[in-house]
């Protein structure tokens, strides 16, 4: 009867372990699944950005249309908020600025002044620039966005922000330039 | 029976990711406006059971339109959330203020939306 009673705690210590070690890995299994599921979503939300960037800039009809997308981009889906885009003017020194957010005259002026300073900018960033997107147009460097600031939340800039900076690179200026010219053949016809 | 989310911000790209995100977890309905007026019309004409809404936008500002739902009887009881740019400390209080019952920075990031959103709707 002892033996029995014995061999009967010892199976109860044994189960418990057992049962002990299933929750482990169940507990495990649940925040490998949390781990997943957090991952997914974030992946839909990257690639939801850069979908969504894209075809708002293709199927931008005018340059306004164009601006505001390129602007959307920047504060609502990058989380910027001092920025300048900057077009470069053929036979002029200052480039044009298209538009800018939250950059004093004084720095938005020094930023005009030269095309040069602002392709320098681009291969060597200066201090107090967060980035600089090149705007290309038929592989040729047609202007820049310049961004100075980040939003007070965003603490540094990800992969998936650079993924839409090389969008931006590759489709902003193409957007600006055929909403203009969406206008004007609206306008001479 | 779905539950009705209605989504407010003057950027469409942003209503459309939010569309995006919410769309594929649930059957929820979804309902736009994209400024605090129209917010507060669709609100009290359509009863959501949540209310996502951005704090910049024309007409009427995020706050305004977060007081309003607030003073009317038909919508005191809805949740609202503030999803925004605006993200000093400042500008939170202020939320909080003017009635919002949570705050959720942008750029949006999925796992804390669709989290949240789950949160105020007790699934």
């Amino acid at each position: 009867m002892t033996k029995s009673y014995t061999n009967l705690e010892t199976d109860k210590a044994k189960v418990r372990a057992i049962l002990e070690r299933l929750q482990r890995e169940i507990s495990e299994l649940r925040a490998q699944r949390r781990g997943l599921r957090t991952n997914a979503e974030e992946e839909l939300v990257l690639a939801s950005r850069q979908f969504l960037s894209l075809s708002q800039m293709k199927g931008a009809s005018t340059p306004q249309d164009a601006i505001a997308t390129v602007k959307d981009i920047l504060t609502n889906f990058i989380g910027t908020e001092q920025f300048a885009c900057l077009m470069f003017q053929k036979g002029q020194p200052r480039s044009e600025c298209l538009f800018s957010m939250g950059v004093g005259d004084d720095q938005l002026a020094s930023l005009r002044s030269d095309t040069q300073v602002i392709t320098d900018t681009v291969a060597e960033k200066p201090p107090g620039v967060v980035a600089v997107v090149p705007l290309r147009l038929r592989e040729e460097m047609v202007g820049a966005i310049v961004v100075l600031g980040l939003l007070p939340q965003k603490n540094s800039l990800e992969n998936v922000d650079y993924a839409l900076f090389d969008l931006l690179s590759e489709h902003a200026a193409a957007s600006i330039v055929s909403g203009r010219e969406a206008m004007m053949d609206v306008r001479t016809q | 029976m779905s539950k009705k989310i209605l989504l407010v911000d003057d950027s469409k790209m942003v209503l459309m990711m939010e569309e995006m995100i919410l769309g594929t977890k649930k059957s929820y309905t979804l309902i736009r406006a994209q400024d605090g007026q129209e917010a507060v019309e669709k609100a009290i004409a359509e009863s959501p059971d949540l209310v996502l809404m951005d704090v910049v936008m024309p007409k009427m500002n995020g706050f305004e339109a977060c007081k309003q739902l607030r003073g009317d009887k038909h919508t005191c009881n809805i949740p609202v959330i503030l999803v925004t740019t605006k993200g000093q400390e400042e500008d939170v209080e202020a939320g909080f203020e003017h009635g919002c019952n949570d705050y959720l920075t942008k750029p949006i990031h999925g796992h804390e939306l669709l989290a949240m959103v789950e949160a105020y709707l007790g699934e």
